[in-house]
């Protein structure tokens, strides 16, 4: 077991050395003077030779990538060329906003996608299970920048229960948060609930219909506790293998929920600088997407085994 | 959580009485196709302490059987029919709930596949306790201790070991084992053994019988043994019946059924299994045809198109179960071993023009 | 309280038989209506030119905000344009780019896929890891980062997702060819001596084509959600060229004053991305995809 995360620790190194390689590519493909592009319309000829002298614009390409990777693990991930802050600095001031809203969807998604998906499983074809599966199915339709704004139209503009922008960190002030909070954490949410739900929804069919199921009704288990303790587990081992793979569609639903409701995030930083073609930012949130992403992959890859015994590798056949 | 161990109220006095009546059970299915009925109609008593071997072939509804006694079927799409008395009690009108008392506690089975009706990720302790811990409220010291009890009663070496094991760190003997020892964690009193040794290595199988044997001596416990093959019934059952069709066609005790057998799929039951006497590249003898479609059977006998002892009366009208001795009924109109038996047979061979069935081999026993 | 003895009771072999034989009617009427409206919807795309539509960027039509009437179908914007103009030219770009970019995804990644997944070994491991290398960036957001590198212009758009549905479809063919490449007939077919390129072709292709229709489809749904994000984000055509994604971003200033400004392209949107994941499903149960092919 050991033996096995150590090699996917080697493969998960492998992996952020490439991603990392092809974000630092997308520098290179500016047309034009690059460092010219980056300093952008305000930039003077001091700028520009400062720039190009700290990226080492004038040296092969993999020198210049090692020593941005190597600035990179040491946080430095150059300035934005319109506040001159650091980008690093700059992400992690946003960062808790991005992270709450993640975690505040995906908390809604299975909380709603758990109990539905056992009880459309309990009754496969029943109406429940129909009218669920149906409206997943029409919500996973349903991009963030529609939604959010069908949100929006009914819930602010219309019946004025929460707001359609603002924000306040939470440890200012947590229910005026939560409120803020509620309309772009269910946009978000809505697309993990949907995938969520038709995984569950199938694993548990699956589960239920194995012999250790009825041998659990056999011995007069009740219900409830067959649901539970003996038929989530095997149904959740899928769950958490999509959870990860949808981990980038969550971010860019948080990106663009971010953008909609004005939330100061990472996300609409990234859109921000999009705009106002800030090179060294939108690179700078590329790579910490993209790092986060196989990161998280490898995480969930290394959790199956304490989810599914039968994948932990040590057998003592009796 | 109140205790629920076994309130001798519940039943009438055990007054050595049958453990189990079964009358005129039916269970049928609603299938976009038809209703199809699984079992039709079946009849049996079993006296407590003994053996009933159920045979027959794949769609004969013996699984449906077992599973119908015990009341274990889905609510949905399914009808039933007929009474089922355990122990003095009537189970048919009995709620989920009811029922929920005396599964594990009262009437146990064990599954066909080991690999399949073992929680694969729950430990295997955990499995055991369970039942222990609901049916019989022990603590979870006691429930630990009494499951090592169990898995070494069932021959599991290092049972301590094993409670912290999953079920695919064993092999299919030991799993077999294990739901064997998860059946009985409770002692129940009727115990439905569905194809035990099915899924299991030849070698293992006679080990994992000879168990079920040794635990049903032990504990003074009746048990119901499917299978679809004669040899696994043949000296350890006290009675056998077989099914064809959702019915029972002849049922008998075990001695009486090898040697004085009437129904013609008995039979050919018997001589379609090996034989270590017989010459090598003997020719196995099959059943020719396939079983009836349970939702729109034939009239008549339901075996009469596969029966090389069959008329046109066989075909016209269903033959009733008559009783040829004391405990041994059948239903069949030109039974085996009867001179209208071997008339039919003779008949039908020189109709067809191939020399008729080998008389011997039904004689012998297995 | 509920019922969990399920379909293991009737696995007794009688029953189990019977209900096999009862598959589910092969294409549903939802099926149709998605079908008719993809249709519907392409034909105006494709025949913009011709239909007897005002120009898509021709202010004052009609009184600004007006609401959907038969002299304005759909109705018209801030600017008095004729809302059913510019959806169906905004529908051109979304099926432009759709089509582009799974041609593209089909073609190499299908390619690629089959190809790993039949030769496997060496050049096996060598695709899968630059399929995973691409697959590790969120679409979105890789997307928006090149598109801004390299410029906002339809052509980029297409070229930029094209790329990126490469590595999905390499992918899924893989998964799929695996399947089938693992199956008896191919087996028997290599013993018999038939070169690989023939089974490739003749044995293994044909069951993969149904698996990368339904996934070029939902593919297509998936494109088209990209490009309108895009659009969104002002990276793909720009105002006042419609196109779906960035008349929405538009009205969104215009919410208070008049919703339908954004419902009208969002319901277009979401009427055509549904309709793409509808027809990739149906597909997938028609020909038994496995979901699990992933």
């Amino acid at each position: 077991m050991a033996l096995m995360i150590l090699r996917r620790l080697g493969q998960l190194v492998g992996v952020l050395l490439v991603v990392t390689f092809v974000s630092y590519l997308l520098l290179n493909f500016l047309p034009g003077n690059t460092a010219a592009v980056i300093a952008g319309p305000y930039g003077t000829k001091a700028s520009i030779a400062h720039i190009s002298a700290q990226l080492h614009l004038n040296d092969p390409l993999p020198v210049r990538y090692f020593d941005w990777l190597r600035q990179l693990l040491q946080g430095n991930l150059g300035q934005s060329a319109f506040t001159h802050q650091p980008v690093g600095q700059a992400l992690a001031q946003r960062l808790p906003c991005t992270l709450e809203l993640i975690l505040l969807s995906q908390l809604i998604a299975l909380a709603v996608a758990v109990p539905l998906g056992i009880a459309a499983a309990l009754r496969p074809g029943g109406w429940l299970d129909n009218v669920a599966s149906t409206t997943a199915f029409g919500l996973l339709s349903m991009p963030a920048y529609v939604l959010g704004y069908v949100l929006v139209i009914i819930f602010a503009v219309n019946l004025h229960l929460f707001p359609a922008t603002g924000y306040v960190p939470f440890n200012q002030a947590p229910l005026t948060n939560l409120h803020d909070m509620v309309l772009p954490s269910i946009t978000l949410a809505v697309g993990s609930l949907a995938v969520y739900l038709r995984v569950l929804r199938a694993e548990m069919i699956a589960t239920l219909s194995e012999d250790y199921i009825t041998m659990a009704v056999a011995k007069g288990m009740p219900t409830w506790r067959i649901l539970t303790r003996h038929a989530l587990r095997p149904s959740t081992i899928a769950l958490v293998t999509v959870a990860a793979l949808n981990v980038g569609a969550l971010f860019v639903g948080a990106f663009l929920a971010e953008y909609i409701f004005q939330l100061p995030g990472v996300g609409s930083l990234f859109i921000q600088s999009i705009e106002s073609k800030d090179y060294l930012v939108i690179q700078g949130i590329v790579v910490v997407v993209a790092v986060a992403y196989v990161v998280l992959n490898f995480l969930a890859d290394v959790a199956q085994p304490l989810i599914d015994p039968r994948l932990r590798g040590v057998r003592r056949l009796g | 959580m109140s205790p629920r161990r076994r309130v001798a109220t519940d039943y009438p006095v055990d007054d050595g009485g049958p453990l189990l009546e079964v009358e005129d059970l039916t269970t049928a299915f609603r299938t976009p196709r038809g209703r199809l009925v699984a079992v039709d109609g079946v009849s049996l008593t079993l006296q407590p302490g003994t053996t009933l071997g159920v045979v027959g072939e794949s769609g004969s509804g013996k699984t449906v059987l077992s599973r119908s006694i015990m009341r274990l079927l889905p609510q949905k799409g399914t009808e039933t029919g007929g009474r089922v008395v355990f122990r003095g009690r009537e189970l048919t009108p009995l709620s989920r709930k009811e029922l929920r008392q005396i599964w594990g506690a009262e009437m146990a089975m064990i599954f066909q596949d080991p690999m399949t009706s073992l929680n694969p990720t729950m430990k295997l302790g955990r499995q055991i306790t369970e039942s222990l811990r609901y049916h019989l409220d022990m603590s979870r010291n006691e429930a630990r201790e009494h499951a090592v009890a169990l898995l070494r009663s069932v021959g599991i070496p290092t049972p301590e070991r094993r409670l912290g094991e999953y079920p695919h760190q064993l092999s299919g003997g030991l799993r077999q084992r294990v739901t064997i020892a998860i059946a009985l964690a409770c002692g129940p009193r009727l115990l439905f053994a569905d194809e035990p040794t099915t899924a299991l290595d030849v070698t293992v199988q006679a080990q994992i019988l000879d168990l079920l044997a040794a635990q049903q001596r032990e504990r003074s416990m009746t048990m119901v043994l499917v299978t679809h093959d004669l040899s696994v019934v043949a000296g350890r059952t006290d009675e056998i019946a077989v099914m064809y069709a959702g019915r029972i066609v002849e049922r008998a005790p075990t001695k009486v059924l090898f040697s004085k057998m009437k129904m013609p799929y008995t039979e050919a039951l018997l001589a379609s299994l090996p034989r270590a006497d017989r010459p090598s590249h003997t020719p196995l003898k099959v059943i020719p045809g396939r079983p009836p479609d349970l939702v729109d059977p034939p009239k008549g006998c339901r075996f009469a198109p596969r029966c090389s002892y069959a008329q046109d009366k066989c075909l016209a009208e269903d033959p009733p179960l008559r009783e040829a001795s004391p405990g041994h009924v059948y239903a069949c109109w030109f039974p085996v071993g009867t001179p209208a038996g071997r008339g039919a047979l003779t008949a039908n061979g020189r109709a067809a023009g191939a020399a008729p069935a080998d008389p011997t081999l039904a004689r012998s026993s297995p | 309280m509920a019922d969990l003895v399920v379909e293991p009771i009737l696995a007794a072999d009688e029953v189990r038989a019977e209900a096999a034989g009862a598959r589910p009617r092969r294409f549903k009427l939802t099926f149709w209506l998605a079908a008719g409206w993809m249709a519907a919807i392409t034909f105006v795309a494709v025949f913009a030119n011709l239909l007897p539509l005002p120009p898509p960027n021709k202010p004052l039509v009609g009184p600004p905000y007006s609401l959907p009437s038969w002299q304005y179908p759909l109705g018209t914007d801030e600017l008095g344009r004729s809302m059913l103009s510019r959806v169906v030219f905004g529908a051109r770009v979304s099926l432009e780019v759709g089509v582009a970019a799974i041609v593209i995804g089909l073609l190499v990644g299908g390619f690629f896929g089959l190809v790993a997944g039949y030769y496997r070994g060496k050049l096996d491991a060598v695709i899968s890891a630059v399929a995973n290398v691409m697959l590790a960036f969120p679409a979105l957001i890789f997307a928006a980062a090149l598109v801004a590198f390299l410029g906002p212009s339809l052509e980029v758009v297409i070229l930029v997702i094209g790329v990126l549905s490469i590595a999905p479809l390499t992918r899924l063919v893989r998964a799929t060819t695996l399947t089938h490449a693992g199956r008896e007939f191919v087996l028997a077919a290599r013993m018999m001596g038939y070169s690989s390129r023939r089974i490739l072709f003749r044995e293994v292709m044909p069951n993969v084509i149904p698996s990368a229709i339904s996934f070029a489809l939902v593919g297509m749904a998936l494109a088209i959600v990209l490009e309108g994000a895009l659009s969104f984000l002002g990276l793909s055509i720009r105002p006042p060229q419609p196109s779906w994604g960035n008349m929405i971003a538009e009205a969104t200033q215009y919410l208070t004053q008049d919703a339908w400004l954004v419902i009208c392209p969002s319901l277009f949107l979401f009427f055509t991305v549904l309709a793409l994941n509808l027809g990739g499903d149906t597909f997938r149960a028609v020909f038994d995809v496995k979901e699990s092919a992933l």
